[in-house]
């Protein structure tokens, strides 16, 4: 059953492998053209030109697109996506690699922080229904849900980085300091990681809370809070044993699928705030034309969402017993 | 005559409907004895089953007990305890049994680790515990050790039903409340359950509340039945003198509306009208309405608790001249 489970991802993953290869291709205009285009504008004759950006680029013109496809494929599975075009004679693999720990450490502290704000706030209003903190937090929590993280983002920019100057605005660490093992270094790197990680949590902590409010009321509601209760469990236990793990079961598989979801969502963060993550590479990747470098991402993106995908079905299983693999699949 | 153990007296529990406020149980005194089982018996909305939550102070949010005392020999009044205070009494001095059709217990953890739990909650030895729980168990006709290590959706609802008596025993109360323990299984469950408590009833010194709608399945039990009408108790006696000898109107209609196997051709007659909605209540006596026996004074005053023993009380003003005409009926 779970090998089952496990061939259907793999095949996921290279359908949405070789989807991308298509598609992207289909986007209009590519990086010889647009480089044509301005050695044209220069002056310099079509021919030479041509001939110019051929040497450039390495371009075969002579391969079809099933022998590129092959190739890309063939390359993909070794962990190969082809030397970068925006940055000539790098290998995608080493721009995703550097760029990764990045993204993972703003947008993994940032969903962490949401998810635990979320919760226990959540379970707060849930136990005092009604109550102020409920009142002002439940339409607070709906607003925040629906304003966009770039939104978020430029406003914590202007606010604290241009108007009030406490963060600075831009970049992983002070150009001012190498990067080693010092206390200076970490220091600054978690200076430059507050906006984006507030831009973050801002926009999320909502929806954490607003789901684990209405999951709660209605454990709340169930007939085994009230047996617990009869049986003399005291609140805090029944709280902790009962209502919090029995509440968080929906919001689990929330969290497993939003460790695959956040590299796409944080291009306009990292964008905004010239953070060297995934989501920036992404977005110069596309805008430049990078295609074994769109690729990359891409690849990556996919497999983060279809192993969360996984992984959230193969927990879930182990988290509530009365699911079998069989429903999950 | 054998120790009371439990007393209920002037019993007032109000619930908030809309702005409104409904008197679901209203000056209801009762008091229980050490091994005796009173069958409880009324209509779905005569309070019962509220009376049983509001002994337990187990009431939703909605209800409020107003006034009364819930008085154990071995406590004294929990009536205003408070809910930690509350659930030191629970399960070990006052249980209750729930309507099977959901399950009282936690879906995402063992039943051994529930009775674990329970246990804990009452500082007693779990080794030890677990052990008295394997023989109560074995008493159920079920096997102790597939109990223990399933989860409750793995289990019949007959099963779960008896483990939820083991549950309520377990830890020897004095009172144990059951809400409709049959009334939620198959025909062949009922009779399982209900062997097994009168099984149990015979063993221990536990003073028993069996609430149910249908006096077939409490009198072959019980040594007493209670009958409540619309939020009042109408009519208290030993089981057989209430069968062959009502006092009340309603027993009398009530008991003749239900088959009996011993009488054969019995025509079953059906108590003309409905039962008063609780919020509109007529003056007097609720039950005048529906009364073939109704005179002026039952629509103006409501008939005070009549003591005819020490075991039996009725809530008519016309009980002594009625008697002999009931016993007819």
């Amino acid at each position: 059953m779970i090998w089952r489970r496990v061939g259907l991802a793999l095949v996921m993953i290279w359908m949405t492998v070789t989807a991308t290869f298509f598609i992207v291709r289909l986007m209009p205009g590519n990086p010889a053209t647009f480089e044509l285009h301005v050695l044209l504008k220069r002056g310099v004759s079509y021919n030479m030109a041509l001939q110019h950006v051929k040497t450039l680029y390495g371009i075969n013109l002579h391969q079809s697109l099933l022998v590129q496809y092959l190739q890309y494929v063939g390359n993909a599975l070794h962990g190969n996506f082809g030397d970068s075009i925006l940055y000539p004679d790098i290998p995608v693999i080493h721009l995703i690699g550097k760029a990764l720990p990045w993204t993972v450490f703003t947008v993994g502290t940032a969903l962490l922080t949401s998810f635990l704000i979320g919760v226990s706030l959540g379970t707060v209003a849930a136990y005092r229904r009604h109550g102020w903190l409920d009142r002002l937090l439940t339409p607070l929590a709906a607003i925040l849900n629906g304003v966009p993280n770039y939104l978020t983002g430029t406003i914590l920019l202007f606010v604290f980085g241009v108007v009030l100057g406490w963060l600075p605005q831009n970049g992983p660490y002070s150009a001012a300091i190498t990067p080693n093992v010092s206390l200076a270094f970490l220091i600054s790197v978690l200076r430059h990681a507050i906006l984006p990680i507030g831009a973050y949590v801002i926009s999320q902590w909502g929806s954490w809370f607003l789901l684990m409010k209405s999951s709660t009321v209605s454990t709340l509601g169930t007939e085994f809070i009230v047996g617990a209760r009869s049986y003399g469990i005291a609140s805090s236990v029944v709280m902790r044993e009962y209502v919090a793990p029995n509440s968080m079961l929906p919001l689990f598989t929330n969290l497993v699928l939003s460790i695959g979801f956040m590299f796409g969502g944080s291009v306009f963060v990292e964008t905004i705030f010239s953070y060297p993550g995934i989501g920036y590479l992404f977005s110069s990747s596309v805008s430049g034309r990078d295609y074994p470098l769109m690729q990359g991402l891409f690849a990556v993106l996919t497999v983060a969402v279809i192993i969360s995908n996984l992984v959230a079905d193969l927990l879930y299983v182990k988290l509530d017993p009365r699911i079998s693999l069989e429903d999950a699949a | 005559m054998t120790t009371t153990i439990l007393q209920v007296e002037n019993l007032v529990v109000e619930f908030k409907v809309n702005q409104d406020r409904v008197r679901a149980v209203d000056d209801v005194s009762l008091e229980l004895r050490a091994g005796e089982l009173v069958g409880l018996v009324g209509e779905s909305g005569s309070g019962k089953s509220t009376l049983a939550y509001a002994m337990m102070n187990l009431l939703p949010r909605q209800g409020r007990l107003v006034s009364g005392k819930i008085a154990l020999a071995t406590v004294g009044d929990i009536s205003r305890w408070s809910e930690p205070d509350m659930s030191r009494v629970r399960g070990n001095r006052i249980s209750m049994v729930f309507q099977a059709t959901q399950s009282t217990f936690n879906p995402i953890r063992t039943l051994e680790s529930q009775f674990k739990l329970l246990f804990r909650a009452h500082g007693i030895n779990v080794q030890e515990g677990l052990i008295k729980a394997r023989r109560l168990l074995q008493r159920t006709q079920l096997d102790p050790q597939r109990i223990l290590t399933s989860y409750p959706h793995q289990l019949s609802g007959g099963m779960r039903q008896r483990v939820g008596i083991v549950f309520a025993m377990v830890l020897e109360p004095d009172v144990i409340l059951l809400d409709e323990p049959t009334t939620a299984l198959d025909v062949l469950s009922q009779r399982v359950v209900l062997d097994l408590i009168r099984d149990l009833r015979s063993q221990t010194d536990a003073a028993m509340l069996f609430i149910t709608h249908d006096f077939s399945v409490v009198s072959n039990l019980s040594q007493r039945i209670g009958v409540m009408y619309a939020g009042k108790l109408v009519e208290l006696a030993p089981t057989e003198r209430l069968y062959r000898f009502p006092q009340h109107p309603y027993t009398a209609l009530l008991t003749r509306a239900v088959p009996s196997i011993s009488q054969k051709h019995t025509e079953l007659v059906g108590i003309p009208g409905q039962p008063p909605h609780l919020s509109d209540l007529p003056p007097g006596c609720r039950f005048s309405p529906r009364c073939p026996y109704v005179q002026e004074r039952c629509r103006e005053r409501t008939p005070p608790w009549s003591k005819i023993s020490a075991d039996q009380g009725v809530a008519c003003f016309r009980w002594s001249e009625l008697g002999e005409e009931l016993a007819n009926v």
